[in-house]
């Protein structure tokens, strides 16, 4: 990009004062951050109030509409890259095959499988939802939520490997690493699953109060019978699909500025630790640092549509060779591929250019500009936002970092409102046992994520979330039917952040929704 | 209501015979010219004649479905090649109003919130499309349902399409007629489309493979559906649905956001689903197969129309009518604005007139299968990447008029996890 805002320079002085603030409030990890000159540091002139309106920078999109998440970055106009962003739209939208079909490009889905379209689980670019229930019924619309098993007992040696980021976990022996709870025709749907939920009251400090739905999973291996039950010690996990803006602007996040973040022994005392995922790379066939998914497992967009590819979606592509069938699952590894297609033959179902064009697709997923930077009611609830202590890990901003291949995401000053650092949240919303209960802490179930620890997520365009989607629900398994809703599940680190919104009157609660719709 | 419908769609035989015979080489008016200019524009009658076109469009996809039913009978009763051959004309004339009214479809911005189904018709076009025009399509799930045991008959079909909540499970609607028609094209790049014999209909007791029957009554069902849901959604569209609540005229025409609407249609159709999904994926991927009618090969048919739908939302054009228009409300207020619009229209349809013309050569025609395989620099490629190019660049004159009439920029993603 050969045009460069002059008010650049001004972001950049913002940004860094933001991304100290953020990494322990200026006492702590704060002062390392990264100087981006060598001169001593001088009075940061203060910024227009209004540049916290790009969230995105300059590839921030203007749409409030249902379409608010599916605009490609506001600066693109190379027509080459257009026309990129639209072949991944193209396949990021429809629905995919069963192999082997005439419309050869676009088959080989399953045999198992979560859904068949990428948009189905992120509905229209956004989140998806927890399944409903009604009054006598579980809930069973798992169309945009999913679960992930992980051994707890492992043996020593497979431990080392984990701790080492060269292992991700050990799957279940019954179904892998991912309950796939729907199949292609003819084919053994490896489980069955429903939830139920109850009831878990929270009192303000002014006697007002908030029912919460906690969810009861039900689930059922289909291979029972055949032997091949759940492991006692498989540890699940509920993943709703989270919304895909702004992927790319996360993935040019200094490294350093991330692990500035870092204080897994809490040495500042603040009470909030955070640790970097360390994950093995595919692409790069070394350990790298997470960013991507619930718990910072995946490394790069590339890494991560290709992993949705073959977990969510049964599609092998270059970078995830096997299948997603268990030995056991005879139907399953007998069922027809959809390698290659009508012209070329490769041995894989999604062609290179198809992944390498959804990659691109979900790299530049404009993320909306603010609408109400500046009314007051949103300042204030920003303030209550920092009093409490949530921006320690919902980070403001960052620069990324200079790239000549994604010249729209290139040095941009961005307000993600993350660390992408892992946090213990506590035990309520820790991965569980068959019996809902919840797992050990000790347990790693995504390299070295425990049971108990998640990756602070990006909020922002939160507040667009059900104008997307009305049915988008929050937090990582969809519990949470509001935003309010998510605050008060923080437990763990964000414990006394939970307090200090316990504390707040309601006209400081409504200014807190205020600024978090607000982005 | 139904009684109606037939009287107007009567009236539209002669317009649809004209069109179907264009069909061959596309429409000769090139839209700007001789352009009806009338003497006031107002929204109000915009929209009114917006509606008239979707009535006409409407109007004649249903005469030319209820052609192609007609065609496919005749043909299952005495299934010879010449009889094969003349429900293949019938599909490929069918293609031609359809496909020009597929611009109604990103409607939900204007539907979704409004319960449209209370009157029993359908809510909105991008509900309804799905069972009409769905792609892609797994043939071999159709191919299954008439190997087994089920009766065929509507229910089945209806109930079978997006089976499993898997949408490329279709069942139903345009494309699976015209896998019926034809078959799977095996010839890749070459030229041919799928070259289903006669004989897979055989009611002579020289079926190869016991199926003609039940393949006879799953392509007469799927006719029957198709006549049903053309219409049920050309009621929604006639005289007395624009004075009826719960229609989708009546809904439109009351609708604060009828010219957000057809700018966001455009917009969609050309910049996205037509540049993008219709003809790049399979000019960046080279897979022949990346054609929406990539069993019939009529892929330039229906994308020359496709085009033909944005001109009309543009123009207030479909056929013989014309109105009061946006290219109106444009010209009245910034001439350099529309000047803009019309020249690059004009160069679109330039290209995808050649487009439709080399499909139509009687001698060699190139169908769109074929220029996806050509190399870089083929006569006919560069027309289309052209083309694509030219449709992708229609954004900034579409973002001009968005701002010169002060209009607002609608969700035209369509209806989430359901459609």
């Amino acid at each position: 990009m050969a045009f460069r805002p002059l008010f650049l320079p001004i972001f950049l002085a913002t940004s860094v004062t933001l991304t100290a603030c953020g990494g322990g409030g200026g006492s702590g990890p704060g002062e390392e951050v990264v100087s981006l000159d060598d001169t001593q540091p001088q009075p940061v002139p203060a910024a227009p109030k209004d540049t916290q309106q790009l969230s995105g920078g300059n590839a921030t999109v203007f749409d409030t509409s249902a379409d608010a998440f599916s605009s490609r970055s506001a600066n693109m106009t190379d027509i080459d890259r257009i026309k990129q962003f639209n072949l991944g739209n193209d396949f990021f939208e429809n629905p995919w095959v069963a192999g082997s079909a005439s419309t050869s490009s676009r088959d080989g889905v399953g045999a198992l499988l979560n859904n068949n379209a990428c948009q189905d689980c992120h509905i229209r670019d956004g989140r998806g939802h927890a399944p409903n229930v009604s009054l006598t019924e579980n809930g069973t619309d798992f169309s945009s939520i999913l679960l992930k098993a992980a051994r707890a007992n492992i043996s020593s040696a497979d431990r080392a490997l984990i701790e080492q980021s060269l292992l991700g976990k050990i799957p279940d022996s019954s179904v892998g690493g991912q309950l796939q709870h729907d199949a292609i025709p003819d084919i053994m749907k490896e489980v069955e699953l429903s939830v139920g939920y109850t009831t878990v009251a929270v009192n303000f400090s002014d006697g007002t109060r908030a029912v919460l739905r906690k969810p009861l999973w039900q689930l059922t291996s289909n291979y029972a019978d055949s032997g091949f039950d759940f492991d006692d010690d498989t540890v699940f996990s509920a993943r709703v699909a989270p919304p895909m803006i702004g992927m790319g602007l996360l993935a040019l996040i200094p490294e350093a500025d991330i692990l500035a973040g870092e204080d897994p022994g809490d040495s500042n005392g603040d009470g909030i630790s955070g640790r970097a995922n360390y994950v093995w790379s595919l692409e790069d066939q070394a350990v790298t640092l997470g960013r991507f998914g619930w718990r910072a497992g995946q490394s790069s967009v590339l890494e991560q549509s290709a992993g949705a590819f073959a977990n969510d979606m049964g599609l092998t592509s270059r970078l995830q060779l096997m299948n997603n069938c268990m030995p056991h699952q005879a139907d399953c590894l007998a069922a027809p591929n959809g390698n290659g297609d009508s012209v070329s033959d490769y041995d894989y179902e999604v062609a290179d250019p198809i992944l390498d064009a959804v990659a691109f697709y979900s790299s530049h997923l404009g993320v909306p500009a603010r609408r109400d930077v500046n009314n007051a009611e949103v300042q204030a609830g920003k303030s209550l936002f920092t009093e409490a202590g949530c921006g320690s890990c919902h980070v403001a901003s960052y620069v990324t970092s200079a790239s000549t291949e994604q010249p729209e995401l290139s040095e941009q000053v961005i307000f993600p409102y993350t660390d992408l650092l892992l946090h213990d949240m506590g035990a309520e919303l820790a991965d569980f046992n068959i019996d809902n209960q919840p797992a050990d802490d000790s347990a790693l179930v995504e390299f070295l994520a425990t049971a108990r620890e998640w990756r602070t997520p990006p909020l922002w365009g939160i507040g667009l979330a059900k104008t997307v989607d009305p049915t988008a629900t929050f937090l990582h398994d969809g519990r949470a039917r509001t935003i309010l809703e998510a605050v008060l599940w923080h437990g763990g680190e964000a414990e006394q952040s939970r307090q200090d919104v316990l504390q707040m009157t309601a006209q400081e609660r409504d200014q807190l929704l205020t600024f978090l719709n607000d982005l | 209501m139904l009684i109606n419908i037939k009287v107007i769609a009567a009236a539209l035989l002669p317009t649809c015979f004209l069109l179907a015979a264009c069909g061959s080489g596309g429409s000769s008016d090139s839209g700007t010219s001789s352009r009806y200019v009338p003497e006031t524009v107002s929204e109000a009658g915009v929209k009114d004649n917006y509606v008239n076109m979707a009535r006409a469009a409407y109007g004649d996809s249903l005469s030319t479905a209820l052609a192609l039913r007609e065609q496919a009978i005749v043909f299952i009763d005495n299934p010879t090649d010449a009889n094969l051959q003349l429900a293949q004309a019938a599909y490929k004339a069918a293609r031609i109003p359809y496909q020009q009214s597929e611009i109604m479809r990103w409607d939900t911005a204007i539907t979704l919130a409004n319960n449209l189904d209370f009157d029993g018709g359908p809510a909105s076009v991008d509900e309804w499309e799905g069972q009409v025009n769905a792609w892609p399509l797994d043939e071999s799930y159709i191919d299954s349902i008439i190997a087994g045991e089920e009766d065929i008959n509507i229910a089945l079909l209806v109930s079978q399409n997006g089976a499993d909540e898997n949408e490329a499970n279709v069942t139903t609607g345009v494309h699976a007629i015209e896998f019926m028609l034809w078959g799977a094209d095996t010839n890749g790049t070459g030229p041919g489309a799928g070259e289903r014999p006669a004989s897979d209909y055989a009611n002579d007791g020289s079926c190869a493979d016991a199926h003609c029957a039940r393949r006879a009554l799953y392509l007469k069902t799927a006719a029957d559906l198709l006549v049903a849901d053309l219409t049920a959604m050309a009621d929604e569209w006639s005289e007395d649905a624009e004075i009826t609540q719960g229609t989708l005229a009546y809904n439109f025409i009351n609708s604060a956001q009828g010219l957000d609407y057809i700018l966001g249609s455009m917009r969609a159709m050309a910049t996205d689903e037509l540049a993008s999904a219709r003809m790049s994926s399979g000019l960046v991927l080279g897979d022949p197969e990346e054609e929406h009618d990539c069993f019939s090969d009529l892929s330039h048919i229906a994308i020359y129309n496709n085009f033909r739908g944005v001109q009309n939302a543009f123009y207030g054009t479909y056929g013989d009518i014309e109105g009061e228009s946006l290219a109106d409300m444009v010209a009245d207020k910034d001439r350099a604005t529309f000047d803009n619009m019309a020249a690059a229209l004009n160069s679109i349809e330039s290209k995808m007139q050649q487009i439709l013309d080399a499909g139509e050569r009687p001698l060699n025609p190139i169908r769109f299968d074929q220029i996806i395989g050509q190399a870089q620099g083929a006569t006919e490629r560069e027309i289309a990447e052209a083309a694509v190019d030219e449709l992708l660049a229609l954004d900034s004159n579409l973002h001009a008029i968005q701002e010169l009439l002060s209009l607002v920029e609608i969700g035209t993603g369509g209806g989430g996890d359901s459609n």
